[in-house]
């Protein structure tokens, strides 16, 4: 167990590592806490630039809104507008399962790309976008609209793409959504989500159009901010039909166009990942007078906890509903507690994800007996680390856009007995023998939301941290009988 | 912006800072009247030119810092 002072001096040997003036900027960035709660963030600074010579583990805006947003929507073409690289290595990379039939009606991981050359740095590339609008529409008539993605040389060679959408959009019929989503723009991939957010608003939302006539259920929302990650939001919609609710609209993960579209209409918005989609929900709070509701999937507790939070924002027929859901699962989830808990009683996990899960998960792993000595966002907010604060019960290393060396010393250090986060640092640490993760994409499992995904989320701890493969790491030169 | 938060209270939200606090006070707090200082549970106080009614929450207002 870390102790506060502990914890303080590790950070301080860290950043002993850093020039003066680096070290004091990344100080702003790492704290412990020590469960109890501050006003404002944890004492953090976050969301601010990187600095330039670290290794950071951030993405760029156009990732946010291609690969986060947009991306999922299935029945819409996604142009990575510019070079080919940006589209073709984050191809399908996230997992946003869908059904349909790709190629035909849904076109989710497949890439469309302008493949910028030369000669389109250099005379414009808004001829070929153009062109490429026209010839994606043809080979693939049944999309239901098409977005503009751009990457860096967009917006470097000043090409108007809002033009050009416009243009084609009144020729073909259909929304053509121009996204601004250079890479280079803000500090992470956050700022793409906020680009995204608004093009949806001003596209989509505010695009005109005829009354569909559909008059909203009095049980109608809709679920933002779940990317079906692994049949994510799949395991989240079961548990809120079940209880009575009619789901409209996924946001984004298996998510059309015409859901998008509906979402204005309905009750109440439930808000999973509040990160990338926080700016959409509070939008559609003040003009269409949606509230939104922030709930976590992830672990019975905090399951039975949302249930009865989005219940109570419903009538008695609602309420009953959730606790005969909370009741029909709640053996299951023990059953699953009882075989798991104690292999994993007492395990220490270490967290670095995203802007979502290194606080949402926190539940599940408690209800498993393990605790979370340490969390931290690659690009979340203030308001994240605010929200952060509850989760978080005994001592907690917080490192804000922690660097590859950072990560690095805190693992050595700290040795905690699992390890979830990225592609880019899982095989590091199983390098150091620790087991490890993946937390963005489950580790090419999943889904883990829902009581369904709590099965698998448990299963998938447990396999890794007993894998018998973490006692043979010892060298046979360092085996005390090596012959 | 201006909204309630799931207690009831007064919650603001600034863009700009991602800042989320709680408005512990508005200087004006009258059916005519509505606004003045704002003081926030972080310390900060904003000020909102006051308004001749009380307004709709939840509302987007461009505020200055006190």
């Amino acid at each position: 167990m870390l102790t506060r002072d502990e914890a303080e001096k590790l950070i301080q040997e860290v950043l002993a590592a850093y020039p003066p003036e680096a070290a004091e900027d990344r100080a702003k960035h790492l704290a412990v806490l020590d469960g109890e709660t501050l006003e404002g963030g944890c004492g953090i600074t976050a969301n601010r630039k990187s600095l330039p010579g670290v290794m950071t583990i951030r993405g760029c805006a156009y990732a946010g809104s291609k690969g986060v947003v947009w991306g999922p929507i299935k029945d819409m073409i996604h142009i990575s507008h510019g070079p080919v690289g940006c589209g073709q290595y984050s191809r399908a990379g996230r997992r946003n399962y869908y059904v349909g039939t790709t190629g035909i009606n849904a076109f989710g991981t497949m890439n469309f790309t302008s493949d910028f050359q030369e000669k389109d740095i250099v005379f414009g590339g808004d001829k070929k976008l153009a062109k490429l609008l026209e010839e994606a529409n043809a080979l693939f008539p049944l999309n239901k609209g098409i977005s503009v993605q751009s990457e860096c040389p967009v917006g470097l060679i000043g090409d108007d793409i809002e033009a050009v959408a416009k243009k084609k959009s009144a020729d073909l019929n259909k929304p053509i959504v121009p996204v601004r989503c250079e890479g280079f723009r803000g500090v992470s991939q956050s700022l793409g989500h906020h680009i995204a957010n608004d093009t949806i608003r001003d596209y989509i939302l505010d695009r005109p159009k005829a009354d569909d006539g559909i008059q909203a259920g009095p049980y109608d929302v809709a679920i933002i901010g779940d990317y079906n990650i692994g049949g994510d939001a799949w395991s989240s919609r079961i548990l809120l039909e079940e209880m009575g609710l009619q789901v409209v609209a996924q946001w984004s993960g298996d998510g059309t166009l015409a859901e998008l579209e509906r979402t204005p209409k309905v009750r109440l918005n439930l808000v999973h990942c509040y990160r990338s989609m926080n700016y959409i929900s509070r939008h559609m709070e003040t003009k269409y007078g949606i509230p939104w509701l922030e709930y976590n999937f992830f672990g019975p507790s905090r399951i039975a906890d949302s249930l009865r939070r989005i219940a109570a924002r419903f009538d008695d027929r609602i309420k009953a509903g959730a606790e005969a859901v909370i009741a029909k699962y709640q053996p299951m989830a023990d059953a699953i507690t009882n075989r798991f808990r104690p292999r994993l009683e007492g395990k220490r996990v270490m967290l670095y994800v995203g802007g979502l899960r290194p606080r949402h998960v926190i539940g599940a792993y408690e209800d498993l007996g393990m605790e979370v000595v340490g969390t931290g966002y690659e690009f979340g907010h203030n308001d994240d680390y605010d929200r952060t604060q509850v989760d978080l019960k005994n001592t907690t290393l917080i490192y804000d856009d922690a660097s590859g060396y950072e990560l690095e010393r805190f693992v050595e250090r700290v040795r905690p007995d699992l390890i979830g986060s990225g592609i880019k640092e899982k095989y590091v640490f199983q390098k150091m023998g620790i087991p490890f993760r993946q937390m963005h994409s489950w580790d090419y499992s999943g889904p883990y939301h829902g009581y369904d995904g709590y099965a698998i989320f448990a299963r998938d701890m447990d396999m890794t941290i007993n894998n018998p493969c973490w006692k043979m790491m010892t060298p046979p030169w360092r085996q005390p009988n090596a012959a | 912006m201006l909204r309630h938060n799931e207690r009831g209270e007064l919650l603001c939200y600034v863009p700009k800072k991602d800042l989320e606090a709680v408005v512990r006070t508005v200087e004006f707090d009258q059916d005519d009247r509505w606004g003045g200082t704002l003081s926030l549970a972080n310390g900060e106080k904003l000020y909102l030119e006051p308004l001749t009614q009380r307004p709709l929450i939840p509302v987007t207002f461009r505020v200055r810092k006190l």
